[in-house]
């Protein structure tokens, strides 16, 4: 019944990986220059080695198949699933022998939190990392974001997919529907210069505040890339609290919603059809929901001792609530001031819990159960209601409006429950993780949240040095919620079935 | 997918960008002002 | 009248008299008769002025009462002479200023026995100063990472590294935003609120092969500041230069590229390989 792996897709799979790691090969360039330029020569060294290192492994890899061809559904699941802990993996030794990190493992924490745009670090000393170092932290970011995306269009957002993979032979285009490579470029471009516009406000604004020419670039170079892929590493350990400027908080809280809403509704604005986004209904859900919880986030605040002044509310407050909707995970307020009760509530606490684990927009580099799931399943309650109160013979439709008016179906309505409840079931298990471990037990749920959904709020579970074993499933969670559990889960059913004895031999129907 | 809504008229990338930024700054100033009235009836 | 009832009024008489004479002979020496006694300070004296400030706090306390005046008068002298034994000469200066005291009209200026005759504008007793943030905490930035209600508001003394930039402070013009990091192995950080003309004492800003100017920094710390919208900052007062920075030299070791050249040469020669190999097939 379950399929199984067999030799060959192993082999199909190993090759597209190896493309991948040859693909990751040169993003590496980018922090080898960056160290050429500011003659930082032991990283550049560094990542020179890493450079060869990563070259020759997914050199080797696409050996195993050398013919052209294209990648049945199940081969892309694969290939999708493993590729962010493989590049996580490559991406690890460069980070760890820059010597800013206590264990490999978390160097490898890092590599899976850029990866996956979570933005929870565990690197040591910050302030003192070389531009190299960094500039490759917010590569992962960039590649993590973007590609995400291209990934999901491929077999998501677009129905089944229709066969259509996106990973064809080199330069051999004749097999992927012309829409997808259109709409993946016009994302990169979007991309591009959403955060070229970005980059150049936020230089000036780092310049008038007396940062030197080099320093503010990078700063805001790095700081848009993270908050457009609502990725949430910064520069500096201060997070956004390091700037002390309010403009650009509010630039950031923008950049931070652009990043969470649908790319596909992006690329219908900028063709010039605004009602995309506004009569989309994860815009609706957005708005009502955010509403809500800020409601409810300002009054649990109300009884802080500290932080009841309306500035400190308007300000921090609100940036929090972006950052964790979006999932992005910049910090205005210090990891003490969110745990103690003196100035986050833990009323407060939880409800940034709570707004982080619903997460931002589907198609988005938003994590989380994602707006069009909760609205999907809001207008299933709804509809199910209605069928209660119709009579028997009247048949029941809801609608919605998402790029097209849709109908409610009940695979829609299954897809989005059976996720909704995975999500819930990993924020549980990662919180009951993180109690047996000895923490307190709301700064476990909040750091099970943060993982699963992406957020990369820290509250103090996930430190240098942390248990191997904590460590470990976080980086599952944080896998798990990037790929949204069902790829995950079939990945994990194929290589288990795969590695059961076989009954009977029916693995030779199964070339392509 | 048939729109039941055709879109009133295409309009400029540059206007579209422009009100969906628009959009985002009023939704924040918005989310501001339900924070202050929290804030008061609550503080 | 019986004779007992006689004898208890005689007796009561007596005692009254007796009793009348003792106050008497003792009132004249708790006050009246030494108005003149320089050592008996009258309220006056209780006003401080930077002249006398050394020995304004020896002589602060009024008289209040006949048992309270005797040891007054004494206690200065004792407490000169307890430290006499530590002090050694300059406390023999003392003893000597104290028994000019005794009989001069006004008290001479006291040796300090700490800081000699000079005068230390650090150790100045400040009378306005308020009784909360008199007492400083000499503590470290980690402890102030983790602080909780009990360090908020108060005066703090912190070491640490100044690393990243000196950022304007976007509304109070004149002063700057500096952050120090901790030596200790959580590298802990807290921004400070500084008057640009004390960042001038900053000579290096840490970054990469930097290291920053280690800097002693006094001022009062906040939780949740609400000048600064609820930031966990430091306010500083004073601030001085523990340790200057430095820049570490970067070595360019060509042979550190070596391996990472040879490894890069190889997977470009494995790159062309497999494009042979797949022309071949096709």
């Amino acid at each position: 019944m379950w399929q199984r792996f067999t030799l060959y897709d192993l082999r199909v799979v190993g090759h597209y990986l190896g493309t991948l790691i040859l693909f990751f090969a040169v993003l590496m360039v980018v922090p080898l220059v960056t160290a050429l330029i500011f003659q930082e020569w032991e990283p550049a060294a560094r990542y020179l080695l890493a450079i060869g290192i990563t070259m020759v492994a997914g050199c080797s890899l696409r050996f195993l198949r050398i013919e052209p061809g294209r990648l049945s559904r199940r081969q892309a699941l694969a290939v999708t699933g493993f590729a962010w802990v493989v590049l996580a993996l490559f991406a690890s030794i460069p980070l760890y022998f820059s010597g800013h990190y206590v264990t490999y493992l978390d160097a490898l924490f890092d590599g899976v939190s850029g990866l996956t745009t979570t933005g929870a670090s565990l690197v040591v000393d910050l302030d003192h990392l070389s531009y190299a170092d960094n500039m490759f932290r917010f590569a992962m970011h960039f590649l993590g974001g973007l590609g995400l995306i291209v990934v999901a269009l491929s077999f998501g957002l677009f129905g089944k997919g229709g066969g259509a993979s996106l990973f064809t032979s080199e330069g051999r285009s004749e097999h992927v529907v012309p829409n997808v490579v259109q709409t993946t470029q016009f994302i990169a471009r979007i991309t591009v210069i959403v955060v070229a516009l970005a980059t150049i406000v936020i230089t000036g604004i780092c310049l008038v505040m007396g940062m030197e020419p080099a320093r503010a670039f990078l700063n805001a170079l790095w700081v848009s890339i993270s908050g457009f892929v609502t990725g949430g590493f910064t520069p500096m350990q201060l997070s956004i609290m390091y700037y002390h400027s309010f403009p650009l908080e509010f630039i950031l809280m923008v950049l931070m919603i652009l990043g969470s809403i649908s790319f596909v509704v992006h690329a219908e604005v900028w063709k010039g059809r605004p009602s995309a986004f506004f009569k989309d209904f994860e815009t609706k859900t957005m708005v009502f929901w955010i509403a809500v919880m800020t409601l409810v986030f300002t009054a649990s605040m109300a009884s802080s001792t500290l932080f009841s002044d309306m500035l400190a509310l308007l300000r921090r407050g609100l940036f929090m609530v972006i950052s964790a909707f979006t999932t992005t995970g910049f910090q205005v307020v210090t990891v003490n001031q969110l745990t103690t009760a003196t100035a986050f509530t833990t009323g407060a606490f939880l409800t940034l819990a709570f707004i982080m684990a619903v997460g931002g927009g589907a198609g988005s580099t938003a994590g989380g159960i994602k707006f069009s799931r909760m609205g999907i399943i809001f207008k299933s309650m709804v509809s199910t209601v209605k069928e209660a109160l119709a009579p028997d013979s009247a048949r029941v439709v809801v609608a919605y409006n998402h790029l097209g008016r849709r109908t409610l179906t009940p695979e829609v309505v299954k897809e989005a429950m059976t996720v909704f409840i995975l999500f819930v079931v990993t924020y549980v298990i990662g919180t009951l993780v993180g109690i047996a471990h000895g923490f307190e037990a709301t700064e476990a749920i909040f750091e099970s949240v943060a993982m699963t959904s992406n957020g990369g709020i820290i509250t103090g579970l996930a430190t240098p040095g942390m248990a191997p074993t904590l460590e470990l499933f976080y980086i599952l969670q944080m896998w798990a919620g990037r790929l949204e559990f069902v790829t995950l889960l079939a990945l994990i059913v194929e290589v288990g079935a795969s590695l059961l004895p076989r009954r009977a031999p029916q693995s030779d129907k199964r070339r392509s | 997918m048939a729109r039941l809504h055709p879109d009133l008229r295409p309009v400029s990338p540059a206007a579209s960008i422009a009100l969906m930024l628009l959009a985002i700054v009023s939704f924040l100033i918005a989310l501001w002002i339900i924070m202050a009235l929290v804030r008061i009836v609550f503080g | 009248m019986s004779r007992g009832r006689m004898t208890r009024r005689w007796g009561l008489l007596a005692v009254v008299l007796v009793g009348a004479l003792t106050l008497g002979a003792g009132l004249p020496g708790a006050w009246g008769a030494n108005l003149d006694n320089p050592d008996v300070p009258t309220d006056d004296t209780g006003v401080v002025t930077p002249a006398q400030d050394d020995n304004a706090e020896k002589q602060d306390e009024p008289a209040s009462s006949a048992e309270g005046e005797t040891p007054n008068r004494v206690a200065p002298q004792e407490g000169e002479e307890l430290e006499l034994p530590v002090e050694g000469a300059e406390g023999a200066e003392s003893e000597a200023s104290g028994d000019a005291v005794a009989g001069t009209q006004a008290p001479a200026f006291v040796t300090d026995p700490v800081f000699g005759t000079e005068r230390n504008p650090n150790n100045l007793v400040n009378p306005q100063q308020k009784p909360d943030s008199s007492f400083i905490y000499d503590t470290s930035i980690s402890a102030l990472q983790e602080a909780d209600a009990y360090l908020n508001d108060q005066t703090v003394q912190v070491v640490g590294e100044v690393v990243g930039d000196r950022l304007k402070a976007e509304f109070d013009p004149g002063y700057c935003w500096i952050v120090l990091q901790s030596n200790e192995e959580n590298y802990a950080e807290i921004p400070v609120f500084i008057t640009e003309e004390f960042t001038e004492l900053v000579d290096t800003y840490g970054s990469y092969g930097r290291k920053g100017t280690t800097l002693q920094t006094r001022g009062t710390f906040h939780l949740a500041c609400p000048e600064h919208e609820g930031l966990t900052d430091l306010h500083a007062d004073t601030v001085s230069v523990v340790e200057k920075g430095s820049i570490t030299e970067q070595v360019l070791d060509p042979n550190a590229f070596i391996p990472g050249g040879i490894l890069v040469v190889v997977g470009g020669l494995m790159i062309i390989v497999f494009h042979r190999m797949r022309e071949g097939q096709r």
